[in-house]
């Protein structure tokens, strides 16, 4: 289940770093984001990525977690890159849902 | 052409990429079938799935038949049944030949469906299935890998710029770039570690001077001093060896959450024998730091743990990152993931040489129209024959009938005819149609291996998937999900009309600018 949150988090970071780019940003609304927005997407995608390596480190220690974590990362670009194209706004879409189900599962996680 | 640095990278990471690509294709896709050996071997031997004999009585019938079958080798390993494979597989040394045989864990007996099973695919990957030389070759060929990684990252110049980009629509050379950039990009991690991984694993035999140097080529010496433990010389006076399955009991509730990996034997029969048990670290990156050393004769614990030095650490968790045991399936998934991932960066590089070439007029060429003719029949050869040959290594588990006397050989025969009657096939044919044709057929052996399964053993989907063995119907399951993969892609590709050549060479050279 850790390993679900994880991923799902490290696919809505990656969204929100991929939006924070001139390019990506228009394939997915159109026109350009504003400067404010663009450094909150990025403030944003660097924290849920920060925060799927936690929840690696909580499933597999110190030393296994981080390795893991870099595998989930990887899925994660690359599901988004090779999606990205073809279908921009479910890109969008289960990037959002993906932040919010990770969002949950990381408090249920910690609190339950 | 290669005035400048970046040029000149360019120029080796496009030939170093070509011509040994032709080979890394082959070792990355074994790579990531090795992360699941021990399912691969259990499917290729399904029978062991009815003993459910216990790890100490296991063991025991495996030291008996060590002791009726080589009493006087120097060293016995044994691999008992674990939760990952319920087989048992039997290592000795024999003159300078190591040999090994696979038992029932309830028995004793030889399993009558003699295979090398998952094990094929990884002597393959670091040795091609032939000693020593394949290993000298795959380390030359990790070299040119780690070559290719750098040399790309420096001739890439947009790591960040373009790191989620990819553009199908743009077609031909550009998708094709964007396509291999972003498959290298993300996965570099994984690339960079696993291929240094690879190399340190046997750093001390391509780099054999500094042990030569400090040790005047004394390698025990070396390794005594690196790792140390308890060595023992053979006494020649006979002493009976205790039973085995103790050690592996006592071993078991040491190790607490850690499985017993294996039992090794040094000097078995004589007065001074060893038993080693070591564990399979799953909460840790290094691969076996657990290990007890036991008096063979008396059952005294001669050494527990090993005092590794800070160097000698390093190397186990490099050797623990590439064999890559810890961490459970979730990990074991990652890591064929990403070296399938790999696999496919690689071959996307190799498809990237021809496309690019392709477009232009052949004076402006770096190559000849005839080379560049071979070079596209040997990437199909190169990528689709080891998929081919893979596929082919599974049908023979279950076609070979099970009395022939050396069917484990003739599995592997079938391995590399079928590879190599898929390069006979790619220079036949026009090249879009061998594309098509082998892609085609390894869809059709993937979709159809599954019944072959159902039609040979009653450890078939119909049985597995009810009785939740995901360790066999995983291997089912993954070769039906990578059929349907390989059956889109060979219809994509038939769909596409392929463009005459003289209509190509009508639009003028392929143009550089970025969109």
């Amino acid at each position: 289940m850790k390993v679900l949150i994880g991923l799902l988090l490290a696919y809505a970071g990656m969204v929100a770093l991929c939006l924070a780019m001139n390019r990506h940003y228009r394939q997915v609304f159109g026109d350009f984001p504003g400067s404010r927005l663009q450094l909150g997407l990025r403030a944003a995608g660097t924290l849920v990525l920060l925060q799927s390596l936690a929840v690696s480190i909580s499933q597999w220690g110190w030393t296994i977690g981080p390795t893991a974590c870099f595998g989930l990362l990887t899925v994660a670009a690359l599901l988004l890159v090779f999606l990205l194209p073809y279908v921009p706004r479910f890109v969008l879409l289960s990037g959002s849902a993906g932040l919010v189900a990770g969002l949950i599962g990381t408090v249920l996680l910690f609190t339950v | 052409m290669k005035n400048t640095f970046s040029q000149s990278m360019a120029w080796l990471h496009t030939w170093g990429g070509l011509l040994f690509g032709w080979m890394l294709f082959s070792i990355f896709l074994t790579g990531a079938l090795s992360v699941f050996d021990r399912e691969i071997s259990y499917w290729m031997q399904p029978e062991n799935g009815n003993s459910g004999a216990s790890m100490a009585e296991a063991v025991n019938h495996a030291g008996d038949y060590l002791q009726a079958t080589a009493p006087d080798s120097p060293g016995w390993l044994i691999v008992p049944p674990n939760d990952r494979n319920p087989g048992m597989t039997v290592y000795w040394q024999e003159g300078p030949e190591s040999r090994h045989k696979a038992l029932d864990p309830a028995t004793g007996e030889e399993v009558p469906r003699r295979t090398d099973g998952g094990h094929f695919f990884v002597h393959y990957h670091f040795e091609l299935n032939s000693g020593v030389i394949g290993r000298w070759i795959v380390g030359a060929v990790a070299m040119m890998m780690l070559v290719g990684l750098l040399t790309g990252i420096v001739i890439h110049k947009r790591i960040f710029k373009d790191f989620f980009t990819f553009r199908p629509q743009s077609g031909g050379q550009r998708s094709w770039l964007d396509a291999h950039n972003a498959l290298g990009v993300l996965t570099l991690p994984f690339l960079l570690v696993i291929t240094f991984s690879g190399l340190a694993i046997f750093a001390f035999m391509y780099i054999p001077s500094p042990v030569k140097l400090l040790y005047g080529g004394d390698s025990e010496a070396f390794f005594d001093e690196a790792i140390p433990h308890v060595h023992r010389q053979p006494t020649g006076e006979v002493s009976e060896l205790l039973p085995l399955g103790g050690f592996a009991q006592r071993a078991d509730s040491a190790f607490g959450n850690n499985p017993v990996w294996y039992l090794s034997v040094e000097n078995p029969g004589d007065r001074n024998a060893v038993v080693i048990a070591g564990a399979l670290n799953k909460d840790q990156l290094t691969l076996s730091s657990q290990q007890i050393l036991f008096d063979g004769v008396t059952g005294k614990v001669l050494q527990k743990g090993i005092p590794l030095k800070p160097a000698a650490q390093i190397q186990r968790v490099l050797t623990g990152l590439h064999f890559a045991q810890f961490g459970g399936y979730a990990v074991h998934w990652l890591y064929f993931l990403s070296g399938l991932i790999g696999a496919l960066m690689i071959a996307s590089g190799l498809v990237l040489f021809i496309v690019k070439r392709r477009r232009q007029y052949v004076a402006e060429n770096d190559v000849s129209a005839g080379f560049l003719h071979l070079a596209g029949r040997m990437n199909v050869a190169a990528v689709a024959g080891p998929v081919l040959g893979s596929l082919a290594f599974l049908w023979s588990n279950r076609l070979i009938p099970i009395a022939w006397s050396d069917r484990a050989g003739w599995e592997i025969s079938a391995f590399f005819a079928v590879w190599l009657m898929s390069l006979v096939h790619a220079m036949l044919r026009p090249q879009l149609r061998a594309w098509i044709e082998q892609i085609a057929a390894a869809g059709g052996l993937c979709l159809l291996l599954p019944l072959l399964n159902l039609l040979t053993t009653d450890q078939h989907l119909l049985r597995t998937l009810p009785a939740g063995d995901w360790r066999l119907a995983g291997v089912d399951l993954t070769v039906l999900f990578m059929g349907g993969i390989f059956i889109y892609l060979a219809l994509r590709l038939a769909a596409r009309q392929p463009v005459p050549v003289k209509a190509i060479h009508a639009d003028g050279p392929w143009e550089f600018a970025d969109r």
